[in-house]
């Protein structure tokens, strides 16, 4: 039907200005979707990351047999709150301390025997990453025999439960407002088109046109401006991600671990895409005459 | 081709129509008139499915009005050509699409032809590519006419059709109404402009506050 086509695309020309308004409506109402989408997903990484952060050290005693030594590292990697362990002898643990420590080379200087300790570093299942779990699992492995000490750090335990929580919380806050944002943007876009329309589509009916000829055009057009809408919306939200990134990210360096999951972007523009035709669709069934 | 049986009208508690039976058979001219708020424009309005009676029955040619479904009210209008008060004009499309719509809805073939046809006969057809907001009154009112005739319904409804209009045009487009009435369509003008009828030896339905009185 090149008369559809043709119809649309000549009453989109013509109607240059309040079609840019539709198309900016519909892509700024989509851009702050994208924003907030952006900002959930960066929150809701950088915390489900921290746990992987923290470790317990559990430090043996000094004269254990190897035997004895094996029998606690199964006996630590069967518990099931245990995600992962790593055993450290003497020799090893010197090795890590000359890597993380620069001077070490001038401390340990002059001292015949190795004065580190054997260790165990253990990295917790996420969900038992909270300070009451922590500080009951390292009392347990205390307990164990062969075994001198379990240090953690209390306060980032403690931080990182906090932060898990609260990026649940806002995750479940943001979620609510996207959701009236999205009936919003539905809306508005229905608004939008309606009005731009309305005169329009009434004089079709009058002359006798079906609802189906009405549609045709008006839907190609609703599409047309949505999928405008959205190519808008994330070339902004692509530009703000890359002003993120690189020049807030060399001011405050964590901006620069941002991450923006480019299969949005098309989904993006089939969301708007929907909009517009589910508006159009709206708009020409809402004319009774 | 139009049968009124009865019919009665109201917007809200305003009663407009009280008790309207008339009938108007193919080919006539008929004028309805009557003050200005007497219910002309409603009267055309129940013709064409804009306004539903609220007692009585309507014919128009084949399609029983008052029990038509809401997916035939588009085919009942096809059949009926109609001359706006206000034009109805789309203001972002030409003078040529403008008329070809009436032929593109009816999904007809040669629609460059038809409207050239229709635009020549209401001497227009040099501004087919003009927009109808440069164009003057009389001048959009002969394109709502070329719309209206050029899908060739068997009735024709023209809603104060000279309202806007000096003497001289006025008398060229009641001319033109004339022709298309005498080449067989039926006519039905409101109007409550008595020059347009004065000398006319057609029907004249007149509503008097609410009532229909037909003079001779
Ligand atoms: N949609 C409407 N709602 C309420 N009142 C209306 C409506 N249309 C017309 N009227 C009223 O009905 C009366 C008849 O109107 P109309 O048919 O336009 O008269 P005419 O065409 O003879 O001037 C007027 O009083 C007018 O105000
Ligand atoms: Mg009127």
């Amino acid at each position: 039907m090149p008369y559809i086509i043709k119809s649309a695309v000549k009453s989109i020309y013509r109607d240059k200005w309040i079609n840019l308004l539709s198309m900016l409506a519909i892509g700024s109402s989509l851009l702050i979707l994208l924003i907030t989408f952006l900002l959930v997903f960066n929150f809701h990484i950088a915390t489900s990351r921290l746990p992987e952060l923290f470790s317990l050290v559990v430090y043996l005693k000094d004269n254990l047999s190897e035997d004895e030594t094996k029998k606690i590292i199964t006996q630590l990697q069967g518990r099931n709150d245990v995600d992962g362990v790593k055993y450290l002898s003497k020799a090893d643990a010197l090795v890590e301390f000359k890597k993380t420590v620069k001077s070490a080379g001038v401390i340990l200087e002059g001292l015949d025997e190795n004065p580190l300790s054997s260790y165990i570093e253990i990295k917790l299942k996420k969900e038992y990453v909270s300070r009451p779990s922590v500080e009951s699992i390292s009392a347990e492995i205390k307990n164990i025999n062969g075994v001198d000490e379990v240090y953690f750090g209390e306060k980032i335990a403690e931080t990182i439960y906090f932060l898990k929580k609260s990026s649940q919380a806002v995750s479940i806050f943001l979620f609510i407002i996207v959701s009236i944002v999205v009936i919003f943007i539905s809306h508005s876009t229905v608004k939008i088109l309606f009005f731009r329309k309305k005169e329009e589509i009434e004089i079709l009916k009058l002359l006798g046109a079906t609802n189906g000829f009405i549609r045709a055009p008006f839907v190609l057009e609703g599409g047309i401006l949505g999928v405008l809408g959205g190519i808008i919306a994330i070339t902004s939200t692509a530009i703000i991600y890359l002003l993120i990134k690189y020049k807030l990210g060399t001011v405050i360096p964590v901006f620069e671990g941002i991450v923006l999951p480019w299969q949005i972007m098309p989904l993006s523009v089939l969301i708007s895409l929907i909009l517009g035709v589910i508006g159009s669709l709206i708009a020409v069934g809402r004319i009774r005459i | 081709m139009v049968i009124f049986n009865n019919v009665v009208k109201y917007y809200e508690n305003l009663k407009v129509l009280r008790d309207i039976s008339f009938q108007i058979t193919k080919g006539e001219m008929v004028f309805v008139t009557g003050p200005t708020g007497s219910g002309k424009t409603t009267l055309l309005k129940l013709i064409y499915l804009a306004e539903k009676p609220d007692e009585g029955e309507i014919t128009v040619g084949d399609f029983k009005v008052t029990s038509l479904k809401k997916s035939e009210i588009p085919y009942l209008r096809r059949n009926i050509g109609i001359i706006f008060q206000d034009f109805k004009l789309i203001k972002n499309m030409t003078v040529f699409d403008n008329v070809a719509l009436s032929l593109r809805i009816k999904k007809e073939k040669d629609i460059k032809n038809l409207v050239y046809e229709a635009l020549k006969k209401v001497h227009l057809r040099h501004k087919a590519d003009s927009y109808p907001k440069i164009l003057s009154g009389g001048e959009q009112q002969r394109v709502v006419i070329a719309r209206a005739i050029v899908a060739k319904p068997e009735l024709i409804l023209a809603d104060e059709p000279t309202a806007n209009l000096d003497p001289n045009t006025a008398t060229a487009i009641m001319q033109l109404i004339n022709e298309i009435n005498l080449q067989g369509t039926t006519v039905i003008i409101a109007t409550h402009y008595r020059e347009l009828f004065r000398n006319t030896w057609k029907r004249i339905l007149r509503i008097d506050e609410g009532n229909l009185i037909e003079r001779a």
